[in-house]
């Protein structure tokens, strides 16, 4: 059972969410205000909080940055405000993840789950490997030994020319590599035209470890360049 | 008719032919001049003969006369004539004749001539015998015969007559047919002037390059030459000689192909439009016109105060020299006066004009920061300045003001955007709670799908809205970067190549090997491929093939996107492009009708320009960008 504080000053949304996360086995606590909201983090054992950003008395970029003097939970920010600026002020801030309003719920439960996973059970892991034969770049874990991907502990099927993409670009996180430099790579060839194939897997391979394939955290599209790994959560 | 008009030989034979043409039609027309001129003056062809038969018959009674004062033996003389002769003396006794009456006679000529004396052969029993008669009149009478066999000047000129009048209406017919022959000849020629074979448009031959006005005096030179020549041979009277009569008639020949010559150049420079441009005097004209341009233009570039200074001072100096050559001290004096007293007041007015003219160019071009400095100015300059201060000052805030409303304007469709969020997101979440329940009846079931649907397509309306109100104000970060065209396309194929394949549609990309690259932000122009490709994917026909072209010439980066239309494209696309409108008429797919102007704003945003061709139900769009030299 985990503690989840949802706050937000629109009650229907509240009860929306607290729908959906108790029908997943969730408790939860809410709050209206940012105040509100670390008062009750700070009496009760929050496992997660929902934070929404526009709120009264006090907004929820100043409530994360309170929270943050004392404690690490995971914080996924509610967002009306689909601009770039709001999203990078709440990542460098402190915050986990972010949605934007209006959010499918099907999306939050995955994010939720996701943050959960990593704060709870591999929390201490993710710096713990170096072995050349393991990778790890935020929450995905590959091993090359065993062939397998997880992605916040937990197993992802891939096919091996994804496999072998996401490899390539476990080694070199952070780094932008062109459709071209990953066929050269990956298929020890010159694409001639085929580097489309790369682009094609490089969707499918984000449609399976993203939670909306649209906005990847993980595996970014850096457009008219190419594609890299990033671990923060940052757009 | 083309390849007659620019085939060479055919020139030259159409030269040939007008010549001769022109010679025959001077023949024929002579003739049926003549042939007029007879009919008016004599009447009928019998007349006009007789009447030319006996003008000569009269010059021939002299040349009688005088060989039969001579005792010349007439009749071996004149036994083969054109003519009988039978000269009587004053007692109309006959002297001498060979008339014979058996042959017929077209006419007879009597004159009186006065021969200074003559032989008389009279038949002694000696043998004949010539006395010598001493001056007498007698009657010379001259037969012409009307079967005129020996080719003298009357018998040619009696059959030329005769042939002119009975032929009348022949050679009036040959004239009028040369002429017309003539004139198509002509238009033949002026039509085929400078026209040359595998070239289009007017080709000028080496001679057509020549300027006009120097061309036109070499012909002009030729012809007073010859003018004067042939006034002096003229006077000396040399007409008669054939050898001199041909001689004349090439001279004609060669004149007229010079003229011809030199018409056609005209033809041809006028086709040309080089006539009047392509002349020495139009080439000093223009640079006499450059020359007074550029003086212009340096006299403009020297500064405001020093072409005051200019004028004073010529002013000033023309008083002076004006004064001294007038040898006039106290105008000279009042000069200098004048000089010392104007021109320091003049270079000031000079300086604050400059001043207030560098104030206005500064607001003209749209710099609405400082102002202009009145302190140091004259009364009526520093009014003047006040007013240029308060027009600054009212464009200042008029600016302000719309720049304000603007930001109104982006500011509150994003608020009331957001705002639409907050209860659009309570919306979606409560619909997909209902969707988990197990719900009583089918038609409830269709009912949830609806809000479902609506609500999902009211999110986009209102990111779309944002975005549109965003791109279309500039209100929107750009990074420009080195963005590699031929990447994104790659990467764009990759984002949809599922969805086009679910619609069946086949995607055909072609780029050139070597990278494309322009200075754009990738994420924004991302947003204008993923519009456009979404739009083919709304729109276009299932089952028919995408065409998505990357090239590079002319200095420009050109994107090209085609597809078949699924329904009918009724619309132009200028208003296509317009927020809101579709290109279906039944609005009922999904989409919010700003993906174009969004794509078009962004495009705009990062230098770039977007088309729209709809020809039929081929829908083009091209996007254009200024390439990137690496």
């Amino acid at each position: 059972m985990h503690n989840i504080l949802i706050c937000d000053d629109e009650p229907d949304i509240v009860s929306a969410l607290k729908i959906y996360l108790q029908a997943e086995g969730y408790a939860t606590l809410t709050a209206r205000t940012g105040r509100e909201a670390l008062r009750l983090a700070a009496e009760n054992d929050i496992h997660l909080i929902l934070l929404d950003i526009m709120m009264p008395e006090m907004d929820g970029i100043t409530a994360l940055a309170r929270l943050r003097e004392t404690c690490n939970v995971p914080v996924i920010l509610l967002t009306a405000k689909s601009e770039d600026t709001d999203k990078v002020l709440g990542l460098n801030i402190g915050a986990d993840d972010y949605v934007t309003k209006p959010f499918n719920p099907v999306e939050v439960l995955a994010r939720v789950k996701s943050q959960l996973r990593r704060y709870l059970t591999l929390g201490s892991r993710t710096t713990r490997d170096d072995a050349p034969a393991r990778y790890t770049v935020g929450s995905l874990e590959l091993d090359d030994r065993g062939k397998q991907v997880l992605l916040d502990g937990e197993p992802v099927s891939l096919t091996p020319t994804e496999f072998e993409i996401l490899k390539l670009l476990m080694q070199h996180p952070g780094e932008v590599l062109s459709p071209r430099d990953i066929y050269r790579k990956v298929w020890n060839g010159e694409p001639y035209g085929a580097e489309s194939t790369v682009a094609v897997h490089i969707r499918h391979l984000r449609e399976k470890i993203e939670i909306n394939p649209a906005e990847p955290r993980l595996l970014k599209v850096v457009w008219a360049q190419g594609y890299k790994l990033d671990g923060g959560t940052r757009p | 008719m083309r390849h007659l008009t620019h085939s060479l030989p055919a020139k030259i034979a159409a030269v040939f032919l007008i010549t001769a043409v022109l010679l025959l039609t001077l023949l024929a027309g002579a003739m049926a001049f003549a042939g007029v001129a007879f009919s008016l003056q004599a009447g009928t062809a019998d007349i006009a003969r007789r009447q030319v038969a006996e003008s000569y018959l009269y010059r021939y009674g002299q040349q009688v006369a005088q060989d039969f004062s001579l005792g010349q033996d007439l009749a071996s003389r004149y036994g083969q004539a054109n003519y009988m002769i039978t000269i009587r003396d004053t007692a109309d006794q006959v002297i001498w004749s060979n008339y014979d009456e058996s042959v017929p006679v077209l006419t007879a000529f009597t004159a009186r001539q006065s021969v200074d004396r003559h032989p008389v052969t009279s038949n002694s029993p000696q043998g004949p015998e010539t006395t010598w008669v001493a001056r007498a009149e007698y009657n010379i009478t001259l037969y012409a015969k009307s079967d005129m066999n020996r080719q003298d000047a009357m018998g040619y000129l009696v059959s030329l007559v005769d042939t002119s009048m009975r032929q009348q209406a022949v050679f009036i017919t040959l004239t009028v047919l040369g002429i017309l022959l003539f004139l198509v000849l002509l238009v033949f020629l002026f039509c085929s002037v400078g026209r040359r074979k595998g070239h289009e448009g007017i080709v000028l031959n080496r001679a057509d390059r020549i300027p006009f006005d120097l061309f036109s005096a070499f012909f002009l030179a030729l012809a007073a030459i010859q003018g004067s020549a042939m006034s002096r041979f003229y006077y000396t009277g040399g007409f008669s000689d054939i050898v001199v009569i041909l001689l004349l008639a090439i001279l004609a020949i060669v004149d007229f192909l010079l003229l011809l010559w030199y018409v056609l150049s005209i033809a041809a420079r006028i086709k040309a439009g080089t006539l009047l441009s392509n002349t020495i005097v139009f080439w000093l004209l223009r640079l006499a016109w450059r020359i007074l341009c550029a003086i212009g233009r340096g006299i403009r570039q020297i500064p405001w105060v020093w072409k005051v200074l200019l004028v004073v001072g010529t002013v000033f100096l023309a008083n002076v020299l004006t004064a001294v050559a007038e040898r006039a001290p106290v105008s000279l004096l009042l000069g200098l006066l004048e000089a010392m007293v104007l021109g320091p007041l003049v270079l000031l007015v000079a300086h604050n004009q400059r001043k207030l003219k560098l104030s206005a160019e500064r607001i003209a071009s749209g710099e609405l920061a400082g102002s202009v400095d009145t302190s140091r100015m004259l009364w009526d300059f520093k009014r003047f300045g006040a007013s240029l201060n308060s027009i600054q000052g009212g464009l200042s805030r008029a600016v302000e003001a719309r720049m304000k409303s603007e930001r109104f304007k982006t500011e509150l469709i994003t608020n009331v955007s957001h705002d639409l969020k907050t209860p659009l997101t309570s919306i979606i979440n409560y619909v997909g709670l209902i969707k988990q329940e197990e719900l009583p009846s089918e038609k409830l079931q269709g009912y949830v799908d609806v809000l479902d649907r609506q609500s999902a397509r009211l999110k986009k309306l209102t990111d779309d809205l944002v975005e549109a109100s965003k791109a279309s104000t500039g209100n929107l970060t750009v990074n420009p970067e080195p963005a590699d065209i031929g990447v994104l396309l790659t990467q764009m194929a990759g984002e949809y190549a599922q969805r086009l394949e679910e619609l069946q549609l086949e995607l055909i990309l072609s780029q050139p090997d070597e990278p494309v690259r322009v200075l754009a932000d990738g994420r924004h122009l991302w947003r204008v491929f993923d519009n456009l490709m979404s739009n083919i994917c709304k729109y276009a026909q299932p089952a028919t093939r995408v065409y998505v072209n990357l090239e590079t010439d002319a200095g420009e980066v050109r994107i090209t996107f085609r597809n078949i239309s699924r329904s009918p494209l009724n619309i132009s696309s200028e208003e296509l492009m317009e927020r809101f409108v579709r290109g279906d008429s039944a609005r009922s797919t999904e989409g919010s009708g700003l993906g174009l102007s969004i794509a078009r704003s962004l495009v705009e945003l990062q230098k770039g320009r977007l088309q729209i061709h709809i020809d039929g139900d081929l829908f083009k769009v091209v996007l254009t960008f200024a390439p990137l030299n690496a």
